[in-house]
């Protein structure tokens, strides 16, 4: 009996002991576990943090910034001394692209801006879109343009007045976390 | 302690032995007084096992062969034997001595028989009355065999001469260290007259015995082995030689129990202690005790088994209740290192935590953000600048051809038309609805696209600068210019959608070829849609 009951109190202990030592590990495996997961999330925040900052002060995310978009275009012009720029800015909406995936959380919103344009010469258009570019850190995309000539084919271009029209359509990109 | 009962036939004494030293010798007179003093000393160590050593006259040998048997055969041969040699004879025995093989197997054995129970029986009534645990009532002759090996001689044939008490001789005869015969004779000159001579002639008596039952030759050599005190030792081997006894020896008791490193306060006369000492060191010896005499004894293993039993349990539970403690506290030393551990990294944890610089955003989030900007920078950010530059490359080799309009834009479907059919999640369905409505004019673009694969559209009108009317030479070339353009690998669709002259046999067909109309100068113009597919990540 005293045997028994000794064989019975000592295994008892044991497996007290091991239930502990069971949770113990287990804690200690979830402890590690989101120890790795925050080191991990440090080194992956120090890689897109930088970025990151850059898109939410450039106004890349968050809230739409149209008018440092208008404020680009002006100063753009004042560079390229168009004849004629006009502009127009149409309501915000999903921004879709074939294969462009994002991850939950992420929402991606463009906002279609129509320029209408009186060009000296077909490249002014293309120094429109690079001067945009370089004015502002945003996203756009060029959708469309269009250039048509005013004078018959054949006739020179005359360097004082509009010799082609072009209207263009960009889609300014934000980016919204939910 | 062991404790042996010596037997004589007389009086019983009992020895107390701590290892090869006799601590205490009592002696109990056969009388009242002395059965009651018995009763009391065997009472006085109740439960402690005894082992009953007798030497006495009346205790028989007889040497037989059996076949060889086994089992109740055995047994019923024994039974026989036992009827015939020790009829009526409570305490016998037989020892199997070897086995002899002739015409067919027999076995040799030795009937031991103590004739005359009625000496023992009040000595094993007390020792039953005590609840004495009896382990065995052995046969001193028998018991002699052991002692065989300690004698100087080789010989076959062995009398061992001994002297227990003063007034019996016993003489023991051993063929091949089996004991075949043994003697217990009165002798009456220890103490007083020639000895010797007694003993010789007793000796000579034994050997003419031998010869007559056959069991020695006449001529055979015996060797004659007597114990003795240091008092007869000269004189026993004085008479040995002047008898011409060719192979004897003569030791002296107190030399052999010194050999033996027995200890024994007082010199000793006789050979009891001896033989007493080699009784205590048989583990186990019994020849006469049946289970009745043994009850005890097997009650004293049983109860010794239990507790050993009971200990080996014990052993084994404290075994294991140290084992389990062992293990656990090595788990329960884990534990309290692991919590440290655990802590350690708590710690590490909180330290990161804290360091966090942006703590509303998600690190993942973050990284969801990069790549979603980095996938638009590499993939969608698309303008007209390198469809201008392909289509300018193509259409200068023609330099009498010059572009009137430009019209660039994306879309999800090869087969936009204009701008405004552009898509970027309708395709499919705004698709088959074109070709549902233009099913009879327009080309429809049937190729195989990527999966996730866009389309870049240019739609160009164009006109031959100063055109002669030389229709032939700008039809052929508008036909060289999109064959040109096909064959680039720039482009994915190229359709010239106006020529200079819609000559084709389905449509109608105006002009003026008068002399008067050729004041007005004529035109050529064509245009043409050209498709580039956008593969993201190409």
């Amino acid at each position: 009996m005293v045997a028994t009951a000794m064989g019975v109190v000592g295994y008892q202990y044991e497996s007290t002991q091991i239930a502990k030592y069971d949770k113990a590990v287990e804690t200690l495996r979830t402890t590690h576990t989101l120890y790795i997961n925050m080191v991990n999330d440090i080194d992956l925040l120090e890689q897109y943090r930088n970025l990151y900052s850059g898109y939410k002060s450039s106004g890349l995310i968050g809230e739409e910034r149209r008018l440092s978009w208008i404020e680009s275009l002006e100063n753009t012009n004042k560079v390229l001394k168009l004849p004629t720029l006009s502009y127009s800015l149409l309501p915000q909406e999903k921004f879709i692209r074939p294969g462009l995936k994002v991850k939950s959380g992420v929402e991606l919103s463009g906002s279609a801006m129509e320029l209408t344009m009186g060009l000296l010469h077909e490249e002014d258009i293309l120094a429109v879109l690079e001067g945009l570019r370089l004015s502002i850190k945003n996203l756009f995309t060029v959708e469309s343009c269009s250039l048509r000539r005013n004078s018959k084919v054949g006739v020179p271009l005359n360097t004082k007045k509009t010799n082609l029209r072009s209207i263009c359509t960009i889609r300014w990109v934000t980016i919204d976390v939910k | 302690m062991k404790r042996i009962l010596y037997f004589t036939g007389y009086r019983m004494v009992a020895q107390e032995w701590q290892g090869s030293k006799l601590g205490s010798s009592v002696y109990f007179e056969p009388d009242e007084q002395g059965l009651d003093l018995f009763n009391a000393y065997l009472r006085s160590f109740r439960h402690e096992p005894v082992r009953l050593l007798v030497d006495l006259i009346e205790e028989e040998f007889r040497s037989i062969k059996i076949p060889l048997l086994r089992g109740s055969d055995r047994k019923a041969i024994l039974e026989r034997n036992y009827a015939k040699f020790f009829r009526n004879v409570k305490y016998r025995h037989a020892i199997s001595q070897s086995i002899e093989k002739s015409t067919r197997k027999e076995e040799r054995l030795l009937l031991i028989g103590l004739t005359n129970q009625l000496l023992l029986e009040p000595w094993l009534n007390i020792i039953d009355d005590t609840h004495t645990p009896l382990s065995g009532i052995i046969s001193l002759p028998l018991l002699a065999e052991d002692f065989l090996d300690h004698l100087e001689t080789d010989s076959s044939a062995i009398i061992l001469v001994s002297q227990q008490v003063p007034s019996n001789l016993r003489q023991s005869v051993f063929i091949n260290g089996r004991l075949v015969l043994s003697r217990l004779v009165p002798i009456a000159s220890f103490y007083q007259g020639d000895y010797a001579a007694d003993v010789i002639r007793d000796l000579e008596s034994t050997r003419r015995y031998l010869t007559g039952q056959r069991l020695i030759e006449r001529s055979d050599t015996v060797s004659i082995q007597i114990v003795t005190n240091k008092r007869h030792v000269d004189k026993l081997t004085i008479k040995c030689s002047q008898e011409g006894i060719q192979d004897f020896k003569v030791y002296d008791v107190n030399d052999l129990l010194a050999r033996e490193n027995i200890e024994i306060a007082e010199q000793q006369d006789f050979s009891s202690g001896l033989f007493c000492y080699f009784a205590t060191k048989k583990l186990s010896l019994n020849h006469y005790a049946q289970a009745r005499e043994k009850k005890y004894y097997r009650h004293y293993i049983a109860g010794m088994a239990l507790k050993a039993a009971s200990m080996a349990f014990f052993a084994i539970g404290f075994g294991l209740m140290i084992s389990s403690g062992a293990k656990g506290w090595n788990y329960s030393n884990t534990v309290t290192e692991t919590a440290l551990i655990e802590q350690k990294y708590k710690s590490k944890f909180n330290q990161l935590s804290n360091s966090r610089i942006d703590s509303t955003t998600s690190t993942s989030t973050m990284q969801h953000i990069v790549q979603a900007v980095e996938a638009i920078q590499t993939n969608y950010l698309d303008d007209p600048e390198e469809m201008v530059s392909l289509v300018s490359q193509d259409v200068s080799l023609y330099p009498d051809i010059r572009i009137k309009s430009f019209v660039w834009f994306t879309s999800l479907d090869p087969n936009s038309e204009t701008i405004a059919d552009a898509t970027w999640g309708k395709a499919k369905r705004q698709k088959k609805k074109v070709n549902k409505k233009n099913k009879k004019k327009k080309k429809t673009i049937k190729k195989k696209s990527s999966v996730n694969s866009y389309f870049e559209i240019a739609l160009i009108e164009g006109e031959f600068l100063e055109f002669d009317g030389n229709y032939r030479y700008a039809l052929s070339a508008v036909d060289d210019l999109e064959k040109a353009m096909a064959e680039s690998g720039n482009y994915f669709d190229v359709e010239i959608t106006r020529r200079p002259l819609n000559i084709e046999s389905d449509n109608q067909l105006r002009g003026d070829v008068s002399i008067q109309s050729n004041t007005i100068l004529p035109t050529a113009e064509l245009a043409f849609r050209v498709v580039r597919e956008v593969i993201p990540g190409e």
